[in-house]
């Protein structure tokens, strides 16, 4: 009987437990995690924010899920170690653990300029349920508030904040929103909407000076001289893969590289989520597609390899889907066509909707919505044909090189 | 015993009798009929010069299921149909951007999509179809079964 | 499009399901009928079985029917496949195929189809009545029209 081994209780392991339990229904099943919660949805937290869900409503599971025969929770724990050698890993109470297959979903941390993550209660970043009671709090006052970082997730919170009644101010060192998910229209597009909804957008611009007030809040100093006092500053600026229970086997802050079958270059480990990385097919490069469907795709093809089943990962594709205060936005694979030649452009226009398909000799490599998100699915499935006519995906142990001892 | 929606849009004619059948008296999740008129599950969709059906295929690997960032598709067991918690869902758009059928679409700021006719013996859509575009069938051995025997009697002759 | 595949030898097949229990160890590594790529069809009123399996068409309308594009073929051996990392289990191949020749995994979701296993069918080597075979198609065809001529003219 194996005995599978999973850290982290977030949305891959989560789907890696589930998966386990249908294709190896008698093994035995530990997971540790490292927060208390029952396994919840990060990405519903700029949604708890603004107000469209409440707390009770994030929850993934009943409470009943972790009380199955041969499934053992060990929550508020966490794998500080791991020894591939001996197949155990060692918990943060000194407590070793036997593994036959061990999958690391253990997820990423905010990353926070150095100098604020300790001491300053006034910033924070949003990944956990914590992180999202102290903005709703603030929220809950009116206050204003900084978000730094115009990604997805600073976009959806700036959005967020205004919808739950406080003055969000965005900042974002790029010239415009969405830099790495959306093209310069439809960034336009959502940065004109966002102001017209009363959110305060700064581009080109980054924190300079960060104090603390005697009120308890912050003082911020922008690069463009504005001095703003806030009561929160929040960063959304990408996240950091949490490796370090690999110790030295493993580069601090890098990601853990996958093959096809989810395999980290450690045997019988695997890895899954925000801590992986994976063969992305649009850019065909390896990176970290820290994104919900990712994480329970990653989980669950994991857990099938784990269990025996060889099942390969059908790889990643960049693509976001998220309502921007009523302006629905769906963006999937290569939206910015590099200037060189070879890329063909699709654009209808009609009144507050942009719809662009690029294509790259012949075959479909993106799409780009806003407003009219009719056909993003179909669309979806017609770029990963393309994708899986063009290029092989490797069945690379491209760990191979790096095989540790 | 897992139900699938045959769909051949070939034999489609774009009556629409589907679409008015489901608004009509598709069954609200938690069975019943005679409920008030909803906006169908189901779309006829001209597309170029083919015409597609986007009805749910209820997949046994639902995509939309997996996307769902709020936890509110997932598989029936009873009756192995893919629905939704209405209750649940937060209108983010991630199951649209999954779906290779479009079976979900966006209507009072959530997701909706054909929830099997659940309560019912047979779904509405191809209880009304008149082509066969439609069709209802047990999957996992009726269907195809039947396929086998007529293809066997068509060889094998009378 | 393939050159050989698996065709039935008329009048042969005794119902026994060897390939059926071949095919399932094979490819599952377990005895089970239902995770076969072969099934035989029974007329019990008439004492008929008939093995049915994929027939390589000319043109798979399975592989037109996929909408995530897992039905392909082999280009060099012709041999199907199900790139079951694609495969989202929802049987329009199965519902496309004429004669019914596809079905579902009961646990992975994924469509079956017959492969040819690499170009040795078990099947073939296993049916103990010699009901099967792996020849050319249009050889089978031509061996069919031989027997029924001579059934004729040695009346």
């Amino acid at each position: 009987m194996k005995h599978y081994l999973i850290a982290g209780n977030s949305t891959a392991g989560l789907a890696a437990v589930r998966a386990l339990r249908q294709h190896d229904p008698r093994a035995k099943i530990t997971v540790v995690s490292a927060e208390r919660h029952l396994p919840y949805s990060r990405v519903l937290l700029t949604h708890l924010i603004a107000g469209h869900v409440d707390a009770g409503q994030l929850a993934l599971v009943e409470p009943s899920f972790f009380e199955q025969p041969g499934l053992e929770l060990l929550a508020g724990r966490q794998v500080v170690q791991v020894d591939p050698k001996a197949k155990t890993v060692t918990l943060d109470d000194a407590v070793t653990l036997p593994y036959d297959k061990l999958l690391l979903a253990t997820g990423a941390g905010p990353v926070i300029p150095a100098g604020f993550s300790t001491g300053y209660p006034q910033v924070t970043g949003l990944r956990t349920l914590e992180d999202a009671a102290l903005i709703s709090r603030h929220a809950a006052a009116g206050a204003k508030i900084a978000v730094v970082g115009g990604g997805p997730v600073g976009v959806k919170l700036a959005c967020a904040l205004r919808e739950a009644g406080a003055s969000p101010e965005l900042i974002v060192s790029s010239p415009r929103l969405l830099s790495r998910v959306a093209d310069d229209e439809a960034a336009a597009m959502v940065r004109r909407h966002m102001s017209q909804c009363g959110i305060r957008i700064r581009t080109t611009t980054v924190i300079v000076h960060l104090e603390q007030s005697r009120d308890g809040g912050a003082l911020i100093t922008l690069s463009d001289g504005t001095s703003l006092p806030c009561r929160l500053v929040v960063f959304c600026k990408g996240v950091r893969p949490h490796t370090s229970m690999l110790g030295g086997l493993q580069p601090p802050g890098a990601a853990l590289r996958v093959d096809r079958w989810m395999r980290t270059s450690f045997e019988d480990i695997y890895a899954a989520g925000d801590v992986a990385e994976t063969y992305e097919i649009s850019s065909r490069s390896f990176c970290t597609a820290a994104t919900w469907p990712h994480a329970v795709e990653q989980g669950r093809v994991a857990a099938m390899n784990m269990a025996g089943l060889a099942m390969a990962y059908r790889g990643s594709l960049n693509r976001n889907a998220m309502d921007i205060l009523g302006l629905p936005f769906i963006s999937i694979g290569l939206v910015k066509a590099p200037s060189r030649g070879g890329y063909d452009l699709r654009i209808q226009r009609n009144g507050n909707s942009y719809r662009k398909l690029v294509y790259r000799r012949g075959r479909l490599v993106g799409i780009q919505l806003i407003g009219d998100v009719r056909e993003a699915g179909f669309r979806q499935a017609q770029i990963r044909r393309a994708a899986a006519r063009d290029i092989e995906i490797e069945s690379t142990m491209c760990c191979e090189e790096e095989k540790h001892e | 015993m897992l139900t699938t929606i045959q769909v051949d849009p070939a034999r489609c004619d774009g009556c629409g009798r589907c679409t008015v059948a489901c608004a009509m008296g598709g069954a609200p999740a938690g069975g019943g009929t005679g409920a008030a008129p909803r906006p169908p599950r189901l779309w006829i969709r001209e597309a170029g010069t083919r015409r597609r059906i986007d009805v749910c295929r209820h997949c046994e690997t639902p995509v939309c299921a997996n996307a769902c960032v709020a936890g509110a598709i997932s598989i029936d067991e009873s009756s192995g149909t893919v629905r939704i918690a209405a209750d649940k869902c937060v209108g983010c758009y991630s199951c649209i951007m999954e779906c290779p059928f479009q079976a979900l679409r966006f209507s009072g700021g959530k997701a909706i999509k054909c929830d099997g006719c659940s309560g019912l013996s047979s779904p509405l859509c191809a209880r009304f179809c008149p082509t066969g575009a439609l069709q209802a069938a047990r999957s996992g051995g009726l269907a195809p079964r039947r396929r086998r025997h007529r293809a066997v009697i068509r060889k094998a002759g009378p | 499009m393939n050159d050989k595949i698996v065709s039935v030898v008329e009048d042969r097949c005794s119902g026994c399901k060897q390939c059926e229990m071949i095919c399932s160890f094979v490819h599952e590594k377990r005895y089970s009928p239902r995770l076969s790529r072969i099934k035989v069809v029974h007329f019990e009123d008439r004492g008929l079985s008939v093995p049915v399996t994929c027939a390589y068409c000319e043109r798979p309308l399975c592989e037109e029917a996929c909408p995530v594009g897992a039905m392909t073929h082999d280009p060099e051996t012709g041999a199907a496949r199900v790139n079951e990392e694609l495969c989202l289990g929802c049987k329009e191949c199965a519902n496309a195929c004429p004669i019914g020749a596809i079905e579902m995994h009961p646990r992975k979701g994924v469509a079956l189809r017959c492969d040819l296993c690499g170009g040795d069918p078990s099947c073939v080597k296993y049916c103990p009545y010699q009901a099967l075979k792996f020849a050319p198609s249009h050889l089978a065809v031509k061996s069919k029209r031989r027997a029924q001529v001579a059934a004729r003219t040695l009346e």
